[in-house]
């Protein structure tokens, strides 16, 4: 008999995943902290995921589940949480609602963003590593389903996960694929823009992007040599992170990505943000191992700010895995 | 020291144990279902998101018999929450807010919902504390659930009226 131990950010999240499965009753619940084992603590070193479930010690499983309407990049930067999980071959899950109401005085239904799917496709191919995206069902009406009957299929894919010694290649995994599908064409086929990068996302030559920004390709892991660059103008200037921090990871997967390493790439990937200059960049987003603003170093290629351009992120990473050096 | 996220996963395994409908939540960490945002009847919209605006932390109904739920760490910092409550419950704009609410979310349609002049006349609406320690005095319109190193205790306060007294046994029980 198998040993559990459900590792969560937040206790709602572990009493919900919990509650999927009797064959997790007995399993210890704990809060993911600085005294969760090394395995557990490498798989949130990018974000922490919602919920990460551990066999004898050894994590099997990531679940990141939101009920938020999914526009824009906040799906992306969920998305993010569970990318380290599939780099070091721990099987993901991203729980979420492909299309849901949003409330207020403009209210009206409101589509996954496609991207999302796109980008756990390309991490699921890239890491060879399944990340499956049950849907959360919603009424008629675009609400959420919330009578228990929305955890029916996620649940029967646990169920079986976990008779399988928590092998993620089961059959309700194939069903899972099916619906994920059919909603990710209905969502193209209502909004086909989600096919290219977004309007904050361009492809460039090399070469202009070199001639438009002084300071590349100085050092660093820039390489003038790849025929393109992937640029994200990130317009903000605040001390703000979120959803920009966690969305670089969707875009250098969609864009960029070859392999499991930040090397493996056939486009450069630079963060555009000219709003900010380089002293505020420095006070507002240093580099401090366990901190959030320490994910700006460890995956793009350059940053580019209004007066200077940052290239060289190596000393800011652990290996090529692009691991922090530590976590608090 | 029992916190209030614990003390609300308690009080849902207490709800969730007697087969009520969970209509909307608000957890202190993390995701749950969504919540129910009850505007302030006839106020501005606030740019600071929330205020003005009473968002319980859990909201179940069954047979008609809605409850609205806080929960806190301590019951030194429920007095607001009892304010909030009773604000909500005695005054006929803020329960008209509260079906606005409920009607953007189809929340009427669910299995066990009240009906909505029963909202409306405030006779669906009970309010309910939940907290670690004793029950408190004075709160004879409230359901007190108090929780002692995990055990629960449910106080069902003498105002509070006999449809919902009934509906609640099961939780007692």
């Amino acid at each position: 008999m198998s040993n559990y131990t459900i590792i969560h950010d937040a206790l709602p999240e572990a009493d919900w995943f919990q509650n999927l499965s009797e064959q997790l009753s007995s399993a210890d619940v704990s809060r993911l902290d600085d005294d969760s084992p090394e395995s557990v603590l490498e798989i949130a070193s990018y974000d922490r995921p919602d919920i990460i479930l551990l066999q004898d010690g050894t994590p099997v499983l990531v679940v990141e589940k939101t009920g938020h309407v999914p526009t824009g990049k906040n799906p992306l930067q969920r998305v993010a949480r569970l990318v380290k999980a599939a780099e070091i071959g721990v099987p993901g899950i991203f729980f979420v609602p492909y299309a849901a109401k949003k409330h207020g005085k403009n209210a009206s239904k409101t589509n996954l963003n496609h991207r999302a799917i796109q980008t756990l496709r390309r991490i699921e191919e890239v890491n060879d590593t399944p990340m499956l995206i049950p849907p959360w069902p919603t009424h008629d009406d675009h609400e959420l389903i919330h009578d228990g009957s929305e955890d029916e299929l996620i649940s029967r894919f646990i169920n079986q996960f976990l008779q399988e010694d928590c092998d993620p290649n089961v059959p309700v995994a194939e069903e899972i694929r099916a619906r994920s599908e059919k909603g990710a064409k209905r969502i193209l086929s209502e909004y086909a823009p989600y096919e290219k990068p977004p309007k904050s996302v361009t492809i460039q030559s090399t070469n202009a992007v070199i001639n438009e920004h002084s300071g590349l390709p100085e050092g660093g892991s820039f390489q003038a040599s790849r025929d393109e660059t992937v640029v994200c103008d990130f317009k903000f200037q605040t001390r703000r992170t979120d959803p920009y921090i966690g969305s670089q990871f969707a875009y250098d997967y969609l864009y960029c990505r070859t392999g499991p390493t930040i090397h493996d790439r056939n486009r450069n990937l630079v963060l555009n943000m000219p709003k900010i200059d380089r002293e505020t960049w420095f006070e507002y987003h240093p580099y401090e191992p366990g901190n959030k603003t320490a994910l700006w170093y460890a995956c793009a290629d350059a940053l580019v700010l209004a007066d200077d351009t940052l290239t060289d992120f190596e000393q800011f990473r652990q290996d090529n895995q692009g691991r922090l050096d530590s976590y608090r | 020291m029992t916190s209030e996220e614990q003390v609300y996963i308690w009080t849902k395994q207490l709800f969730r144990a007697d087969d009520w409908t969970i209509l909307a939540s608000d957890p202190p960490r993390g995701t749950d279902i969504p919540r129910l945002e009850i505007k302030e009847p006839g106020g501005i919209q606030s740019l600071t998101k929330n205020k003005n605006a009473i968002i319980n932390d859990l909201v179940y109904c069954k047979n008609g018999v809605m409850v609205l739920i806080e929960c806190k760490d301590s019951s030194d910092k429920i007095t607001m929450d009892v304010n909030k409550l009773n604000m909500l419950i005695e005054n006929r704009a803020w329960r008209g807010s509260l079906i606005t609410a409920m009607s953007e979310r189809s929340l009427f349609a669910r299995e066990g919902a009240p009906s909505v002049g029963a909202v409306r006349n405030g006779n669906a609406l009970v309010p309910a504390l939940s907290y670690p320690g004793k029950p408190r005095s004075g709160l004879s319109r409230f359901i007190q659930i108090t929780f002692n190193q995990g055990k629960d205790n449910i106080q069902i306060g003498k105002e509070v009226s006999l449809p919902a007294r009934e509906k609640l046994e099961g939780i007692i029980s």
